[in-house]
């Protein structure tokens, strides 16, 4: 017997429109205060395609210079500033943008929420990146624009080789853009655990989700790193602090650790979504479920572990012991084995249906194609000794845009022929479609495959031009033909999506794949009708007329219970509703917060430090503008979304998901923190004599033990005013405010007394490593106190103006998380500084 | 509804990764360490040199953890998906270690 549906028909009248009235998109120039994701993803998807454009036009420039030997159609200057904008661009502005654009753009379809739970946020790290990225890309037409290589190794990238602000447009603009990658792996994680269908449990989950998981993991634990390099070489650049420099105790290993830190997990963060993506096509066009679900899970795990296990194998070549080499050589190699398991099903899903020879399935079997030989020549240069004589050859180059042309680019653009007819009303040309295909395939192995060849002739990459004698001149000539090839390929691709795209949310192409999950489901502005019970991993393959009985609003939810959006908040395994969620509509808040802190950002580079300090005082006004609306409280009571099911419409603790994105938030903290004392230590491996450096003795241990008691005693005053919360409409926040206030105080003054000390000491961060170490994490507590005095006093605010109590009290709870972290912060931090010297023997 | 706490599940899922994480990083940060400090990779217990000593008392101790974790996995209870995810990461987890632990027998040491 069949469960009867949790909404009964005849809908009464009035329900949808009153749904599609709070859910009207904002058109016109209003469209810079949309936040719906379906809006949002579009703008998302198009401007990383944009980079994908501008950053292949400086390809073209560089492969037209290397067409000839002796050429001077640029010079060396702008040729160093090509290929570092090249390939800046294509990994920060495009790469990881696009396959979190397409998160920010599939996950509430394949999921049935009407949104991801933070859509302002989504907005916020859009705005952020497309304001943050043309002017990064601006920078080259002013001669502005960094010349060090994408991994900007110092020496060659700190104050003394790179004086101009060139190194700092990519240090403080690849810090931002960084920072909006974040914001949106908060959102995805949170999005993906705990917005989803009902009876969507993790066993059901589509493979793009899961592979969106790892993926957001992944920025959580690789991006500090490489925010904290960025951070670490700018203090270098502007303070002299000498974290890179040898004489100084410094080392230049240290930032290719951190860079690569994030560097190699970079790679699996752009494949993982990717190959999501192609779980996702390859079963709809093959017309049959995807072979090995539970394997394919197991592996993007599998992949997005082992791939923080990789980083060295960037280093092969800078002196490690050989014994690290090894370790690293043998994860190199063993990474290899979830994503084979991944390329042998889809392999076995293709053999097991009826394959439709589509323009996304063109482009799926390229990219098995030039993604397998990509990992070939990666299993090769996993090999110590082999890495050694291509290291920095255009070998490397070829394997590199193997693997992520393969491996991201041909999965991207069979997705955008894919899900066209979900977002537009027209689909993109076949017959068009098959040409791009045909021109950017063979364009690839035209222009890349030589590339081996002229690294095993010895070739060096990065040089901006070549002797005629020396053998290279044909396979450079072939490459810039092909090159040329894949140009022609996108333009036409373009040519298809400027005559076919018309983004609609009601009126879309639909399900012209006859595909099995969600997001083929009917949609309008609101996303799904109503939202559905999902019973298997192809529902619409499934669960006969699920798309009628959603779209008649039979499921959960089929109307707007509160006069707001709304979506519902699952349980992060089985998928139970817990509560429906109130979301915001349009918002200019979160777009003007993403404009002035790119303006503070960007006017920091250019050293108008005034100018970006009113900048940045205005972001920080248009976030707690912003967030003034968040924590809305229980005032909208229980609603009924159906089935009998009456859920709350707030909840606050574990249950809420702002302290699902608060922990992810600390654990970003956290990563980052581990960094700076992996940089702490590692110094030390290098430079012991100068822990601390003669003439310097270390602070008591008696202030030390002061710090200590200061933080212990605000994180227990924080917690007595967590519990001293006033009653609801009693206004009574004495306790609460003063209990509050006595533990910031005590917070800045365990953080102050900590650095006054030090600097009584002697120590002086311009004059050592272990100086410069110590500052940076005295100065990191200096920075998270700071944030948690604004995050105090906005708490104290709210409560004052009635927005904070016992019951009402998100706020609080996110400031507490936040609290809590620092504290712990502190303390290892303070312990570091100050026991481990004396561990070592000193002072 | 109630479901089970999140945070116990779902480290159990990821169980045999976390150790291979734990084991590959201690492993490097020992190498580091000691090839920093050339007096003390010359030490030796027992005739045996510490740094190849150290590596392999870590993997035999992580595949110790390796094999209570699955034996709690099949306790557990876990559902079908759950099981296989759980133990399936688990017996990655020991390929790896024991795949990476080969260099310590093989590789030349602080060369």
């Amino acid at each position: 017997m069949t469960k009867p549906l949790p909404n009964p028909l005849p809908r009464p009248e009035g329900e949808l429109e009153a749904l599609e009235k709070v859910w009207v998109q904002p058109t016109g120039w209003r469209l810079l205060s949309a936040v719906n994701n379906s809006q949002i993803g579009v703008l998302y998807v198009g401007t990383a395609v944009l980079f994908f454009v501008l950053a292949g036009i400086l390809a073209l420039l560089m492969r037209t210079q290397l067409a000839v030997p002796g050429n001077d159609f640029v010079d060396q200057d702008l040729y160093n500033q090509l290929f570092t904008m090249h390939g800046t661009v294509m990994m920060f502005l495009f790469a990881v943008p696009a396959v979190e654009a397409m998160g920010v753009l599939l996950l509430p379809n394949l999921q049935a929420a009407r949104d991801l739970p933070f859509p302002r946020l989504s907005a916020y790290a859009y705005w952020a990146y497309l304001i943050g990225g043309l002017f990064f890309f601006g920078s080259l037409f002013w001669g502005l624009a960094p010349d060090g290589g994408w991994f900007m190794y110092p020496p060659l990238t700190s104050y003394i080789y790179s004086p101009g602000d060139n190194a700092d447009f990519w240090l403080l603009g690849i810090g931002f853009i960084e920072i909006s990658a974040i914001a949106g792996a908060i959102e995805i994680i949170v999005g993906v655990l705990r917005t989803r269908a009902p009876g969507q449990s993790l066993d059901k989950l589509p493979v793009f989700c899961w592979a969106m998981l790892v993926f957001a993991g992944m920025i959580v634990f690789a991006f500090p790193a490489v925010i904290l390099a960025t951070l670490l070489l700018e203090l270098e650049r502007a303070f002299h602090w000498p974290f890179f420099i040898a004489e100084k105790g410094g080392h230049a290993l240290l930032w290719q650790h951190l860079f690569w830190f994030f560097g190699h997990p970079e790679v699996y963060i752009i494949f993982l979504p990717a190959a999501g993506m192609v779980s996702m096509m390859v079963p709809a066009m093959a017309r049959t479920p995807l072979v090995g679900y539970r394997l394919v899970v197991l592996a993007i795990l599998g992949t997005g572990f082992l791939s923080f296990g990789l980083w060295v194998h960037h280093m092969f070549a800078t002196g490690i012991p050989g014994m690290s080499l090894g370790f690293f050589s043998a994860a190199s190699m063993a990474v290899a084995i979830p994503s084979g398991i991944q390329v042998f099903a889809w392999i076995a899903t293709i053999a097991s249906g009826r394959l439709q020879m589509t323009t996304p399935t063109l482009f799926l079997l390229g990219f098995l194609f030039i993604f397998t030989l990509g990992g070939l020549t990666g299993v090769m240069v996993a090999m110590v000794p082999f890495d050694w004589q291509a290291h920095d050859s255009y070998f490397i180059v070829a394997h590199l845009h193997y693997v992520l042309i393969g491996g991201m680019v041909f999965p991207l653009f069979a997705a955008i022929y894919y899900w066209m007819p979900m977002v537009s009303r027209h689909a993109l040309s076949e017959r068009l479609g098959r040409w791009v295909f045909g021109l950017m395939f063979i364009g690839v192995n035209v222009t890349f495959f030589p590339q081996h060849l002229a690294g095993l002739m010895g070739m060096p990459r990065r040089v901006f031009t070549y002797p005629a004698d020396f053998g290279w001149n044909t396979l450079n000539l072939v490459s810039t033909a092909g090159a040329y090839m894949i140009a022609l390929g996108v333009l036409l691709f373009l040519f298809d999506l400027a005559r076919k795209l018309r983004p609609t949310s009601e009126g879309n192409a639909g399900n012209l794949w006859n595909a099995g999950t969600l997001e083929w489901l009917p949609t309008g502005t609101y996303q799904t009708r109503s939202i559905p019970i999902v019973t298997s991993r192809e529902p619409l393959w499934d669960q006969p007329n699920l798309a009628e009985e959603v779209e008649s609003g039979r499921h959960y939810l089929p109307r707007t219970a509160t006069g707001r959006r709304e979506t519902i908040i699952t349980s992060p395994f089985d998928a139970a509703p817990q509560y429906v969620l109130l979301m915001p509509g349009a918002s200019w808040r979160s777009f003007f917060a993403a404009v002035f802190t790119a303006g503070f950002f960007l006017l920091l580079t250019v050293k108008l430090v005034t100018l970006a300090v009113v900048s940045g005082g205005l972001a920080l006004a248009a976030v707690i503008w912003w967030m003034w609306d968040t924590d809305p409280g229980p005032g909208h009571g229980d609603v009924d979304i159906g089935g009998g099911l009456v859920l709350p419409t707030y909840v606050s603790g574990p249950a809420s998901h702002s302290w699902w994105a608060m922990v992810v938030l600390s654990l970003v903290a956290g990563t980052t923190f581990a960094c700076l004392l992996f940089s702490y230590f590692f110094l030390w491996t290098v430079r012991p004599d100068l822990f601390p450096p003669p003439g310097v003795t270390l602070p008591g241990l008696e202030p030390a033990a002061g710090v200590a008691a200061l933080y212990i005693v605000s994180g227990l005053l924080v917690a007595f005013a967590g519990k001293h919360l006033a009653p609801p409409r009693s206004g009574r926040h004495g306790v609460f405010l003063a209990a509050l206030l006595l533990a910031l105080a005590g917070l800045v003054a365990a953080n102050l007394l900590d650095l006054a000390r030090m600097w009584d000491s002697g120590l002086r961060p311009a004059e050592s490593g272990y100086g410069a170490t110590v500052y940076a994490i005295l100065c990191l507590q200096t920075f998270f106190v700071a944030t948690i005095t604004i995050m105090a006093l906005y708490t104290a605010a709210r409560a004052l103006a009635g927005k904070l109590d016992a019951v009402r009290r998100v706020t609080f709870d996110n400031t507490h998380i936040f609290w809590r972290y620092t504290i712990g912060q502190g303390l290892i931090g303070a312990g570091v500084v100050h026991l481990f010297p004396r561990l070592i023997g000193a002072g | 509804m109630h479901e089970a706490p999140f945070v116990p599940r779902f480290l159990l899922l990821l169980s045999g990764l976390i150790v291979w994480a734990g084991h590959f990083l201690g492993i490097y940060l020992y190498t580091g360490l000691l090839c920093a400090r050339p007096d003390w990779v010359t030490a030796s217990l027992a005739g045996i040199p510490v740094l190849p000593l150290g590596v392999c008392l870590a993997t035999a101790a992580a595949l110790v953890l390796l094999v209570l974790l699955q034996i709690r996995a099949m306790a557990a209870g876990l559902d079908r998906f759950a099981g296989f995810v759980t133990s399936g990461g688990i017996w990655l987890a020991g390929l790896a270690v024991l795949w990476e632990t080969l260099p310590a027998l093989t590789a030349p040491g602080c060369a």
